[in-house]
Formats: C-alpha cells, structure tokens, sequence
C-alpha cells in the first residue's frame, strides 16, 4: 500500500477521478465513501463496549477432594481467567482487587452455605512510574524488589458464628513470564503455599489449566462425526487458581466429618454494587453482586439452557428449584435427545431422576433410582431432613477414602473418590457427563457407542503429589509456531469469551436444529 | 454456507462498489467524489487507516477472525452467528466502517433466521446495531424484546438504557442502569453508571464510576474505553495536563484508537500544543472520518490561520452532509453546528427539528438551540437551550451557547451567569469559542 503523494491543492479537482481509482487514496477515500446515511451521524452520543466480558469474575472450574497424602483434609481448588496465554512478552494475569472471590460450603443440604472462604486481593505496586514492567531483572523470590508487581491476599471464613481472618497479607505466585525472568519457577510458587491456623494450607496464584476436554465435542456432535476429536483444547494455557488445604471437620456439619461426611460444593465471584437512581433504597444497590457461580462441571453446557445462564450466575443453590426451566432441563435434557438423533443411541427416559440425583440432590438410595448411598446430605445422620432441597452444588462424601490409582471416570468405573462424588484434577469430566446423561449412573454400565469421548483422558501435564497439586504454568507461547501445538489457534484470552458464550449456546441450537430437520424431512 | 459477508479481502471497497451501485448514492455521487479527494489530499502527514498495522480495527479484530471460523464450521449455530455480529457491531464502532455495520446486520440476520424466537443475544445486537446507526427507536424495540426474553441479561439492559437515554428518556434509562449494574457491576455496567451521573452533573461521582469502570476493565478495549472518558471528564473540567496523560496512558494500551487521539488531540490543543493537537486529530480522522473529528480538525485549523486547511475538513463534513440528504438519513448534533456556523442558519433549524424528532437528546437540543440563535430566533432558542441543561449537566458550550442567547434576548446578567459558569467549568473548551466567551464576558463586565 502506497501512501497518498502529497499534491498541491490548485491539482486537487483534476485528480478527482484519478484519485478514484489511485491506490493510496482509494483506501483512505473509501473510509469516507462508505459511510453510509446515519453512519456519518454516528457520533456524539456515548455507548460504552457490551460484549468484552469479565475474565477475572469468570469462574472455570471447581474442585474437592480428600488429599491423597492428608486423608484427613479436604483440598478445594478454583479457577479464574481462562485461556491465559503464556508468552515471552509482557503477559500477566492478576486477581481482581475490587472482587471477591468465594468458595462455599453447605453441610446442611439447605443450598445456602454454612462455611464461605473469601478471598480479597491487593494489587502492590513498587515503582508506579514504571509500572508497565512486571519485573526489572531476575526474580528469585517473592519478595525479590525487581518483582515490581506483586499481589497479596486476605483469606477469610465466615460461619454462623461470624467472619474471622485465616491469612492476612499472603502472597499470590506471579505470572510465569519465563526463564529469563523466573529462573526457578517452582521456588517461587513454593513460597506461596502457606500454612493456615489449624492444620490447613493455602495457595493462590497462576497455574497451568488442569481442565482437559476437546470443547469441539460439543460443535462435532451436530455433524455427527467424532473423526476429528482428541485436541485438548485448553491445553498450553494457564489460569489464576485459589486452593485451600481444610481438615474436613472444618467443613463437616457440627465439625462431625464421621456422623456427617456429606458436603456440598461451589464458587462464586462477586463485584460491588453501585448506585445510579435516586431511590432512598441505595443500601440495596451498593452490596456485593454475585456475577459468577460454579458448582458441577458443564452444567451450562449439559442441562442449564442458555437463556438461565445468566439467571444461574446470579441464584443462590437454595433459589435453583424456584427457577422450573432449569430444573425441567435437568429431568428432561436436550443432549441425549441430540445423540440419539445423530448416533442412534436410545436416549433414557425422560423424567431423568438419576440426573437429578448427580445435580441437584446427590447419590443415595432414597433420593432416586441410582442404586448407592454416596453423597447426598441426607446421608448427613444431623441433617434435617425437612430443611434439605434440590440444589446445583459439586457434592463430596469425605468419608471415601482417595483412591491410590485414580480412575478418570471415577464413579462410573467404580472409583467412588471421584466425580461426581467431589471432582479430582484428573476426573474426565467431559467423557463423565456424556455417559452420565445417556443414562450410565442409572444403568451401571458405559455405552459402547460414546466410550471414547473426546478422545482426550488426560491433561497434557502431570499434577503433583502434594498440595497445591496443581502443575506449574507454561511459559510457552500456545501457537508458538511448527514446533507447538498440531491444531488450528483456537483461542486467545480476548475472543474466549465470545467462544465461551458460543459453546454454552450449541445445546439450544440442537433442539432447534431437530426440530428443523423434523420439519423437512 | 460459509460467511457470505467475507469471501472478499478487501471489504471496504467491495462495501464501497456496492453502494456506489445503489441508486440513493448516485445523486450524491459527485459529493462522494469530491469527498474522496479531499480526504486523500488532507492528511498529509499521517499514515493512512490500511497503512498503520492494526489501525484498521483497533478492537476485536481477534474475536471476530475467531468467530467466522465458528460460524464456519457451524453455520446452523445462532449463537454463533449472533456473537459474530456483535463482535461486528463493536468494531464497527470505533471505526464508523458502514462495511462492518452491515456485516454486522448480515450475522445477526442469520442468527434470527436461525432462532427466531427468544433469540435475546441477536436481539441485543440488533439493539447495539440499530443504536449505532442513530435509529433509537428502533434500538429500543429490539433491546425490549432482548430484556423480555432474558430479564437477566446485562448487556440486554445496557442497549435499553442507550436507547433510552438517546431518546430522552432519562429516569427510565439510569432504572435500566441500575438493573444492569444491579446484575453485573462490570467494566461496561460501570461506564454506563458513570454517564448517568455525568449527565446529572455530578462529575466526582462520574469520575469515580469511571475509574472503578477501568479498575474492572477485562480487555484492552475496555481500558482504552474508561480512560478516553477519563480524559474527557478530565479536559472538560478545565484539566488538560491530566487529560493528557490519560489519552496517553490509553493509546498504551490500543495503539491507534481514534477517540483516544481525539481526547489527546484536544487536550494538546487546550495546552497550546497546535503541531501536535493537528497531527492528533488527522491521525484520528483517517483511522474513523467521524464528524466530531472533522470539525474538530477544521476549527483548529482555522484558528492557526490554515484556511486551506480547514475547508479540506469542512469539504467532507459537507460531502457527508450530502451523502446523508440523498439517503433521507435524518442529521445529527454535530452536522447541525456545523451547518449553523459554517453553513446556512436556516437549513441547520430545519436539520435540528429533523434530528430532535428521531433523537430528543440533550445535546441535540443544544444544537437546535444554537440553530436558532444564528437564525434570529433566540426566543424559541432559549427554550431548547434550557433544555439542553435541564438535567444540571455540566457542560462549557452548552452554558456558553445558552450565554449568547440570553446575551442576544438582552438578559445581560443570565448571560453573565452562563459565561462564567462555561469559563470557569473549561477556560479552554473550544479554541474559538472560549476567547469569544472571555471577550463577551469582559465587555458584560466592563459595562457594569
């Protein structure tokens, strides 16, 4: 592209036309010639941007499950800001200081939480003037002065009986933004595990994403071919992780984790509240807004419609079975209606008791036709019975002991110690719930036809052996060229969002899709 | 089907020919024509929009290359489709390309066609899209049906409260803020609720808002959203130096964005900096022809005695003018100061009650109040200039306007009130007006 050749201004109207058909000026030109009547009015009136998201209230994943080497506690992990892509340059990723980030528990089966852990994040800044650097030179330790970004962090845990400070002032690992900067990586997030007051550990900062899953799983089911399955999506990113270390009579009912192992499990984000009318009830617009709730792995993808998305993000457990859509897709679900359509598998009939047992009740013989007693609160001996409803929570039996060889379909190959009693970094979840829906909890047996999955059983890393467990993060660029990864650039942090709300919206295209296919054909 | 909207590479000139083919177009064509080559000689300086790497689209370029490969692939997902349009509407934008707007009206189309019932994120992007085009109404229609079909939706309440706000409805668009807010106090929720207060005047509130608005800012696009305002509120408020470091601060972190150079283009021309401001504001027009822009260009030329200069900038705000009339496309604000002061009074009142009908805006009625006033009929000016002001915002030209009505209806002290008020908000908010307004206040003084 050539730039415009600067002419006197008396040639001006004799170039008119050649200036039409000129290189330079045709590009420029054009950007005139193409605004069209009521663009050219388009200024002067203000329309902030919709659709960039919130990566650092969007929650990913949750996890509970006994240590494996501290059978006595419970480890909970939670992730935040997906698709963090790890990069020589100047990427890092930081919690949000204006949020709070909740990880909550219900021992009672009433859907409202009897422990919440919150974390509140301090961004501290050394050197403002500068403070586009991350680090100055090598960073050896946490308090090293050329880290010039640091984040630290109050954990909390409010009970009945009031809110009381487990960590003040700890520190967050930093971003991994490599060798040259991070020479020692595991050093550095080593120093961030801290112990808390009572027997616990806790540990924020970046790690590599464990959630391992071909996402096209869900975009191939509607072609019917699975031929292109196997890519971990998310492999090669990191994201933002808090993990906690409790001992479970900390989280069990009456602190009793033998009479009452059953606990039930989500995250939230909240961001504060703001006041724009005038009304005299301003306190009711300035709390904290719940913007992101997790519990169960791909509940949006798998039973809530996209339309209650964003209602879910908002409910408490204790609302879910107020919102009947919801619950009516949880009975009676989209997806394996879709799979029979395309794979011919039968699907199960509808109302999906059993379902409803994995989401909203937990396992146990008098909730429903699941033959077993695993992790329902009703299996709580102090739970009241009356207070007990149907909620979206990840539900853990912390009397299962861990398992020395996990299997990655957990309950379903027999491995009770994994999802869904709880959620282990190396449960398959993806290849889990495709089962789960086609009936496998109910019937006790894998259908052949969906055996595989996604053909992707493993994260592309190793966990470790001892808390946090989460693996380091990658310092590699995801699409760093021939070397790196086989698969097309799928995402970067700045379109995840957009892919994100698409994937959740293919179980509704699904139905419309049968629906159109029935009309045609 | 794969994306019909993007087999070909170069969408600017194929959206171009395509217009060039419609009949409205041909009328105004030697208008176009004379346009073009006004632009292509004006910015001499400055790289051209195809010339400068990411200039083109500043914002979400990523997201929608993203996108049309998932539309791609899935080409029967509505979600898919209404996300890329979305996307297309965003960068639309910041770029004011037509050509994008109606890639932008092409996949939500699908995405309707698709689903056409509770389809809300298509609907909500129809809302954004027909907002960004200045038919309000029509916005608000479309983000009805989004808010009715998802009552949860933030977003849904985002495009509600533009729509209403631009419509004049303004206790009914800060009730949808709240919803929004009330929903998800995010980086967009926020802008919003900072505007809200900023048209009531209360700018510490506005600011606050703002900056807890890029505090909670996810992307590039964002931030540099929250600190072009910040530098605005900044400027407006008689504090150019900050004003400064913000737009920079901004043009950190999304190179190009031409609101951004706009917001540092003033704050240098507030400073005295006129090489700068000009290289600013052409560096702005050529990444987004806006009108605001253009005028604002044409102004500072005009006063550092670049006559030359400045009829370059008023040629395409004219030939844009043109363009508009052949469509029946109704005006807006800023082509109705323009054609007041630089045009001809009567046809500006004509423009003015045209765009007061599609768009009851306080600012368009600053514009029409200003028609007036340069039409003679300051007795029906002063009306819309009251308006203009009704909800106690804090405006340097609006108050100075409403001064030189009041001045011309013999109100030598309401006159007084409104210039002080003008210079004491912003001494430098404009570089011709702000010296008339010290001069006018000077005589009204030394009168006394």
């Amino acid at each position: 592209m050539t730039s415009p050749t600067p002419r006197p201004r008396s040639r001006r109207v004799l170039d008119h036309s050649l200036l039409v058909l000129g290189a330079g000026a045709l590009a420029t030109g054009l950007g005139v010639l193409t605004l069209a009547p009521g663009i050219s009015a388009a200024s002067s009136h203000r329309e902030a941007p919709l659709i960039a998201g919130d990566p650092r209230a969007d929650n990913t994943d949750v996890y509970a499950f006994t240590s494996p080497d501290r059978s006595d506690t419970v480890t909970l992990a939670a992730n935040w800001i997906p698709f963090e892509e790890p990069n020589g340059g100047p990427n890092f990723y930081q919690f949000a200081d204006d949020a709070r980030y909740n990880i909550k528990i219900d021992n009672t089966g009433d859907g409202n939480a009897d422990v919440t852990y919150t974390w509140r994040f301090r961004t501290l800044t050394r050197d403002a003037g500068g403070q586009f650097l991350y680090n100055t030179g090598p960073v050896t330790s946490l308090n090293d002065p050329d880290l010039n970004i640091r984040q630290v962090y109050d954990l909390t845990v409010t009970t009945s009986r009031g809110t009381s400070t487990v960590l003040r002032g700890a520190p967050v690992a930093p971003s991994n933004v490599g060798k040259a900067s991070m020479p020692n990586y595991a050093t550095l997030r080593a120093q961030a595990v801290r112990n808390a007051p009572g027997g616990g550990k806790a540990f924020a900062g970046q790690a590599e994403d464990p959630f391992f899953a071909d996402l096209r799983v869900f975009d191939l089911l509607y072609g019917g071919n699975l031929g292109e399955r196997g890519q971990d999506t998310l492999a090669g990113y990191n994201v933002n992780s808090v993990a906690l270390q409790i001992p479970k009579k900390d989280l069990a009912l009456r602190g009793n984790a033998t009479r009452n192992p059953v606990v039930g499990i989500w995250s939230t984000t909240e961001r504060r509240g703001v006041q724009v009318t005038d009304s005299r009830t301003a306190s009711a617009h300035t709390g904290w807004k719940q913007v992101s709730r997790l519990g169960n792995p791909l509940v949006n993808e798998v039973v809530v419609p996209l339309k209650y998305k964003d209602a879910f993000n908002t409910l408490n457990p204790s609302q879910d079975r107020t919102v009947q859509p919801v619950v009516d897709k949880v009975l009676d679900p989209i997806l394996p209606k879709l799979i029979q359509k395309v794979y011919g598998v039968p699907a199960p009939k509808a109302p999906r008791k059993d379902l409803a047992e994995i989401y909203l009740t937990g396992i146990c013989k008098a909730c429903g036709p699941v033959k077993a007693d695993l992790n329902a609160h009703r299996l709580n001996k102090d739970a009241s019975l009356k207070k007990i409803v149907p909620a979206e929570e990840l539900r853990l039996n912390m009397a299962v002991p861990p398992t020395a060889k996990p299997n990655r379909l957990g309950v379903l190959a027999g491995d009770l110690a994994g999802f869904p009693n709880g959620r282990r970094l190396t449960d398959d979840v993806i290849d889990i719930s495709l089962q789960a829906v086609e009936g496998a909890a109910q019937t006790g047996k894998l259908v052949p036809a969906l055996a595989d999955g996604d053909k992707v059983d493993a994260n592309e890393v190793p966990f470790g052996t001892r808390f946090p467990y989460l693996a380091l993060p990658h310092t590699k660029s995801v699409n760093s060229g021939p070397s790196g990864r086989a698969g097309k650039p799928a995402m970067t942090p700045s379109n995840a969002a957009a892919i994100g709300t698409a994937g959740v919206a293919l179980l509704g295209v699904g139905g419309l899709r049968l629906r159109r296919r029935r009309a045609t054909s | 089907m794969p994306a019909a909207t993007d087999r070909v590479p170069a969408p600017p000139a194929r959206a171009g020919r395509r217009r060039l083919r419609s009949t409205a177009v041909t009328i105004a064509l030697g208008g176009t024509l004379f346009t073009v080559g006004a632009l292509g000689l004006a910015p001499q300086q400055a790289p051209t929009p195809t010339a400068a790497p990411g200039q083109d689209a500043p914002r979400g370029k990523d997201a929608t290359e993203a996108l049309r490969t998932h539309v791609r692939e899935l080409p029967a997902d509505p979600g898919g489709w209404s996300s890329l349009g979305m996307a297309y509407v965003q960068q639309a934008r910041s770029t004011a390309d037509a050509a994008t707007y109606d890639r932008a009206q092409a996949a939500l189309r699908k995405s309707l066609a698709l689903q056409p019932a509770g389809n809300f994120a298509a609907e909500t992007g129809m809302g954004a899209l027909e907002s960004a085009r200045h038919d309000f109404a029509g916005a608000l229609t479309w983000a009805q049906r989004a808010t009715t079909d998802n009552p949860y939706s933030a977003p849904a309440q985002g495009v509600l409260a533009d729509a209403l706000t631009q419509l004049g409805r303004y206790e009914d668009s800060y009730a949808a803020v709240q919803r929004m807010t009330d929903l998800r106090p995010d980086s967009s929720a926020l802008a919003r609720a900072s505007y809200s207060w900023e048209l009531r005047g209360d700018t510490a509130r506005a600011r606050d808002l703002m900056n807890k608005s890029l505090q909670a800012a996810g992307t590039p696009a964002d931030k540099a959203f929250a600190l072009t305002h910040l530098a605005t509120l900044a400027l407006e408020t008689g504090d150019p130096r900050t004003a400064l470091e913000l737009a920079g601060a901004g043009l950190a972190v999304l190179p190009g964005d031409a609101a951004l150079l706009e917001a540092r283009a003033r704050a240098h021309t507030a400073l005295g900096h006129s090489g700068q401001a000009v290289t600013d504001f052409t560096a702005a027009v050529a990444a987004a022809p806006l009108p605001q822009y253009l005028l604002g260009l044409g102004d500072l030329q005009r006063l550092l005695g670049h006559r030359e200069a400045a009829e370059e900038q008023y040629d395409v705000l004219r030939a844009q003018e043109t363009l508009r009339k052949a469509s029946g496309g109704a005006p807006d604000a800023d082509a109705v100061l323009f054609e007041a002061d630089h045009g001809n009074p009567e046809t500006a009142v004509e423009m003015g009650r045209a765009a007061l009908r599609r768009r009851p805006f306080i600012a368009v009625h600053d514009a029409y109040a200003w028609a007036l006033h340069r039409a003679g009929r300051d007795t029906e000016a002063i009306e819309q200039a009251d308006l203009a002001l009704a909800l106690g915002t804090v405006s340097a030209p609006f108050h100075y306007h409403r001064a030189l009505i009041n001045q011309a209806l013999g109100r030598t002290g309401a006159a007084r009130t409104d210039l002080r008020r003008a210079l004491d908000t912003d001494p430098h908010f404009h570089p011709v007006d702000a010296p008339r307004a010290r001069t006018a206040l000077s005589r009204i003084e030394a009168a006394r």
